[in-house]
């Protein structure tokens, strides 16, 4: 499978996801320059983490209207594969590939730790190798992930199963008390309606080794590169 | 309560409509995230240009 991780001015995850992706899955991977009008024939396009173009005005409102994002919606509308982390996410909201909006998180802190996730869809190419419900653990890091919605755009995204994690406690429990930016919902990764567009804030990059402690990230990753040599083989 | 952004923008037309287009453009494109956010335009006459190249906070 071959994967293209955009890099944006402001960009500081982008190694990490390639990294992944080439040494840890061995998979063909590129860098996309924020210029590039292509996703050079990419099936995977992933928007990595970081403060793209400073995160002036609001996070990911510049990127969003940089270059290569003309070239990340056509390669969505055609049913590619497109995984906003972090601030890849911020970038996927602020574009309008995923609906809703970030805001500061709950205490205005900016926040580095590790967080569980209950992964409330495995039918994706992100999620494949997930159980129904398993609880798994990432890191976060950031200051603007507290997702918000109006009642009824929350109300259609559950409708429409569009919700792939959820902050929990580590026995799966919601509560505030686990939902460590107030995020509506305790909403920390949602999908668009056909599937094949996933923002998320925690980093499954940075925990997709055991060196590191932790590799429940390098099932997501390791579940698309899956997706699409089944693909492939089916054609 | 959470305080938004107020940003002073110098426009080159002289037409109130359609500065008021040109603004109204800039916040649904970017200056606001009408998600989350309300914007309102207001416009003032401009100072004449040479007293407008001056700092801003005197």
């Amino acid at each position: 499978m071959k994967s293209g991780v955009v890099v944006f001015p402001g960009s500081n995850c982008d190694h990490d996801v390639y990294h992944v992706l080439k040494h840890v899955l061995g998979q063909e991977a590129v860098f996309l320059w924020h210029q590039e009008e292509t996703v050079k024939g990419c099936e995977l396009v992933v928007l990595p983490g970081g403060f793209a173009y400073g995160d002036y005005l609001r996070a990911g409102a510049l990127a969003a209207l940089s270059p290569v994002m003309a070239a990340v919606k056509k390669h969505a509308e055609a049913g590619g594969l497109v995984l906003g982390i972090c601030n890849g996410f911020q970038v996927l909201l602020e574009a309008g590939l995923l609906p809703g909006a970030m805001r500061r998180n709950k205490d205005l802190r900016f926040l580095c730790r590790d967080v569980y996730l209950k992964v409330e869809r495995t039918d994706l190419p992100f999620t494949r190798r997930f159980k129904q419900g398993q609880v798994v653990r990432m890191p976060i890091a950031h200051g603007e992930g507290n997702y918000e919605d109006g009642p009824a755009a929350l109300d259609q995204l559950e409708a429409a199963g569009q919700v792939v994690f959820r902050y929990v406690a580590p026995d799966g429990a919601r509560s505030d008390e686990w939902n460590p930016n107030g995020s509506a919902r305790a909403i920390a990764g949602i999908v668009n309606v056909r599937g094949n567009v996933l923002g998320m804030m925690p980093h499954p990059e940075r925990c997709a080794e055991m060196v590191l402690g932790n590799a429940d990230g390098l099932e997501l990753l390791a579940g698309v590169v899956e997706s699409a040599v089944a693909v492939g083989a089916s054609r | 309560m959470r305080a938004g952004k107020s940003f002073d923008i110098r426009l080159s037309t002289d037409d109130p409509a359609e500065a008021e287009r040109l603004l109204r453009r800039m916040c649904e494109k970017l200056l606001a995230n009408t998600v989350v956010e309300e914007y309102a335009v207001e416009l003032t006459p401009a100072a004449p240009a040479s007293a407008a190249v001056g700092d801003p906070f005197p």
